[in-house]
């Protein structure tokens, strides 16, 4: 009797394995399948090399990280990018583990119509955040899926949620209130998505990315996900009781009868991201009031969360004229480079490890040495960021909207 | 305002109340209440009272309609409405309280998901381990799970910490909650020479004043337990301990009772087991705790009832949780219905 070489129960695997080589090496589709993969924003290749360090001693690797995801990473069971769980994503569907099939296109090109996710993550973080009340402020405003119509138009037709009505209703009122000689057919455009009046020049709409703005109305609904902690958010006294003695914190005017500072205010939206499950700032900004000496005019520099760096700095007033943005002139781009990095250590790391909230502004006093908190906000105030372009463009913001539907 | 309990229970109808009264129910039940006769228990349940009242609040003496109930000590939270998330969050509560009295530091947060260190564990920092730590639940309303666990002295080696931590974990994923690690306090020497047995806590019940909502302390009384009474939870007058009435003025301790073997209310000058003198006697710095509680109270101005426990240290008091059902322990002496903030207070909650 011949023995035999392989296991019986090896066959299948043995063959798939050999199926998808011939494929490689035939170089079938895969030009296709990495513009695929590239448009997506699923890849990160720096990501990618962070969370795989070992790869950094090989060269190919380094040079084309997609193309060594493709080639080997999966098999090893690499992760693409934070929002998407490579190994997770074959255990949890049967049927694609399979199909032979590389996880991440099964996902791009059939998983998501079929409302398959891409992560655990999302449901871990909300039993992980349990201060949130477990899954209680999951989708909080919508009861959508995951391929639900993000656009603006999709989220107000979809609007039937009492609390969610309440806030349109509002929003409606304040519209109007400011409508003044807008021309219908832009009074039309803004309105039905959520936007206010002066929006139109502050954000420079009519704009192909419309949607990636956060928009009036969803600045306010965004304001929910953050469950049963809202309160905290919307109570300065109870701010001030829950922070003071842990992170240096500007007086608060109802308890010590001080007036709030009105010099340059550095503002930072930290955003839940569904791939860490923790708070990540989404964007900053470093703004000043509008004063007589500024001809009314606020200023508004974008600095990049990681180096403090001056991205772009823009002057707007509040009827929606907009100076810029332009790039920073040399002695802007490193102005406040070292109080960002002072005030993330002091106050916004200590609250991020907390992990208490999904969605909230953080403003900080930088008119003193020792830059001071003033207070967390539940709903951004969205020109001071969006005057520099739209905020929800990275994977994060994205999946943020996807997971909470607003 | 409805005459007497039955009616007001009656007459109940919106999801708080119905909430308040599934709470009620589900306690009344468990509760291992002495033998009462079917017709009085009949009478304590409609009206909203826990078993064990007819005792504590000597309902042969009294009557049952001048005490507030269980059932609206469980409605009249709701009056804080959703600022009662910080009440019933130890870790949040323990931060607002941190401006005013002493709070223990925690440690470590254990939930289903692992550990999770509020400051760096002592083995990581060299820092010899703390000799005592408490393990309190964080499930709302819950003040007096907690546990007491002593560290010996070799207990400083990583392994050992690792494995008491990873006991825990095991324990909170088993039952499905959330426990907080933190340090012990220390209570007053006087306390301790009462009984030394357990913490005695003393139990504040804060409310506002109808007219001006200026704060109140409505009434105030400490819990001390006895060597009958024994055991790792924090003593509770339905199980024997001796409640001891302070006068929120002057911290006086007024009086002194509790239920003897036969489960009648007694009144006591002096400690059963030590014979050291209670009633005429000062709580220890009561002047200064009571202006922190006050000025806790008035600049919580989303706050409109608190009722807190604390432990009494040589320096002041000590938070030990927030709580609902003490109120026993205050109507031991007094009815607090008779207390115009809380008449007014449920007045609002029940329409």
């Amino acid at each position: 009797m011949p023995t035999q070489l392989v296991p019986t129960q090896f066959m299948p695997t043995l063959l798939k394995t050999f199926e998808w080589r011939l494929k490689k090496w035939l170089g079938y589709q895969d030009a296709k399948i990495r513009a695929e993969i590239e448009q997506s924003g699923y890849f990160h290749s720096e990501w990618y090399l962070a969370n795989y360090p070992e790869l950094l001693n090989e060269p190919s690797a380094v040079k084309d990280p997609l193309g060594y995801y493709l080639s080997r990473g999966i098999q090893q069971g690499h992760n693409p990018g934070p929002g998407f769980h490579t190994q997770w994503y074959l255990e949890e569907y049967d049927d694609v583990r399979n199909a032979s099939m590389n996880p991440l296109l099964h996902y791009l090109r059939f998983g998501r119509e079929e409302d398959r996710r891409p992560t655990p993550f999302l449901g871990g973080v909300q039993s992980m955040m349990h201060k949130q009340g477990g899954a209680k402020n999951h989708r909080v405003i919508y009861k959508t899926r995951r391929s639900a119509d993000l656009s603006h138009v999709g989220r107000i037709k979809r609007l039937n949620h009492s609390e969610g009505v309440q806030i349109w209703r509002e929003f409606s009122h304040s519209f109007r209130a400011q409508q003044g000689s807008l021309a219908q057919q832009d009074a039309e455009y803004l309105h039905n998505r959520g936007f206010l009046p002066n929006r139109k020049r502050l954000y420079k709409l009519p704009d192909t990315r419309i949607d990636a703005y956060i928009s009036d109305l969803q600045a306010s609904l965004l304001a929910q996900t953050n469950g049963p902690m809202q309160p905290l958010l919307e109570n300065t006294e109870l701010q001030w009781q829950l922070y003071n003695q842990r992170i240096p914190m500007v007086a608060n005017p109802t308890v010590t009868k001080q007036a709030l500072p009105t010099g340059a205010v550095l503002k930072v939206i930290l955003i839940m991201d569904p791939a860490c499950a923790g708070l990540v700032p989404l964007s900053v900004v470093a703004t000043k009031k509008a004063t007589a000496a500024t001809v009314g005019m606020a200023l508004s520099m974008w600095l990049s969360p990681n180096s403090g760096r001056t991205r772009s700095v823009a002057r707007f007033n509040a009827s929606g004229i907009v100076v810029g943005p332009r790039k920073p002139v040399p002695w802007e781009k490193y102005r406040y480079k070292a109080i960002w990095q002072q005030a993330n250590a002091s106050i916004v790391v200590p609250i991020q490890k907390e992990s208490l909230y999904s969605f909230i502004q953080v403003d900080i006093d930088i008119s003193t040495p020792t830059p001071m908190l003033i207070r967390l906000a539940a709903t951004p105030t969205v020109e001071d960021f969006q005057v520099h372009g739209p905020l929800m463009q990275n994977q994060t913001a994205i999946d943020f909207m996807r997971e909470f539907g607003i | 305002m409805f005459s007497t309990h039955k009616d007001s229970i009656a007459h109940a109808d919106d999801i708080a109340s119905l909430q308040a009264w599934k709470d009620f129910t589900l306690k009344f039940w468990e509760e291992s209440a002495p033998a009462t006769k079917e017709e009085q228990s009949r009478q304590l349940f409609h009206s909203g009272f826990y078993r064990s009242r007819a005792g504590l609040y000597d309902l042969t003496e009294n009557d049952l309609n001048a005490f507030l109930s269980d059932y609206q000590s469980l409605r009249l939270q709701s009056i804080n409405q959703k600022y009662q998330t910080v009440l019933s969050d130890r870790v949040l509560c323990g931060h607002v309280l941190a401006n005013y009295f002493g709070v223990e530091k925690n440690i470590c947060m254990i939930s289903k998901n692992g550990a999770q260190w509020l400051e760096s564990p002592w083995w990581t920092n060299g820092n010899t381990a703390p000799s005592e730590v408490h393990v309190h639940s964080l499930a709302p309303d819950s003040h007096a799970q907690y546990r007491k666990i002593k560290l010996v002295e070799s207990s400083d080696s990583q392994t050992f910490q690792k494995a008491f931590v990873n006991q825990l974990v095991e324990e909170a994923q088993e039952h499905n909650e959330a426990l907080i690690i933190s340090t012990a306090p220390v209570q007053h020497s006087w306390l301790t020479k009462v009984s030394p047995d357990g913490y005695h806590l003393l139990h504040v019940l804060l409310v506002r004043e109808p007219d001006e909502g200026l704060p109140e302390i409505a009434a105030a009384s400490l819990t001390v337990g006895s060597m009958a009474t024994s055991s790792n939870t924090p003593m509770r007058v339905e199980e024997g301990a001796l409640s001891a009435s302070i006068n929120p003025q002057t911290g006086l301790i007024t009086a002194c009772r509790g239920l003897n073997q036969q489960g009648v209310i007694d009144t006591y000058l002096q400690h059963p087991d030590t014979a050291q003198t209670l009633v005429g006697e000062h709580l220890p710095n009561w002047a200064d705790i009571r202006k922190a509680l006050l000025r806790f109270f008035d600049e919580s101005s989303y706050l409109h009832v608190c009722s807190l426990s604390f432990v009494v240290t040589e320096t002041g008091v000590s938070f030990f949780g927030t709580n609902t059902d003490v109120m026993a322990a205050h109507q031991m002496h007094q009815p607090l219905l008779e207390h115009p903030g809380i008449t007014n207070h449920l007045n609002k909650v029940s329409g």
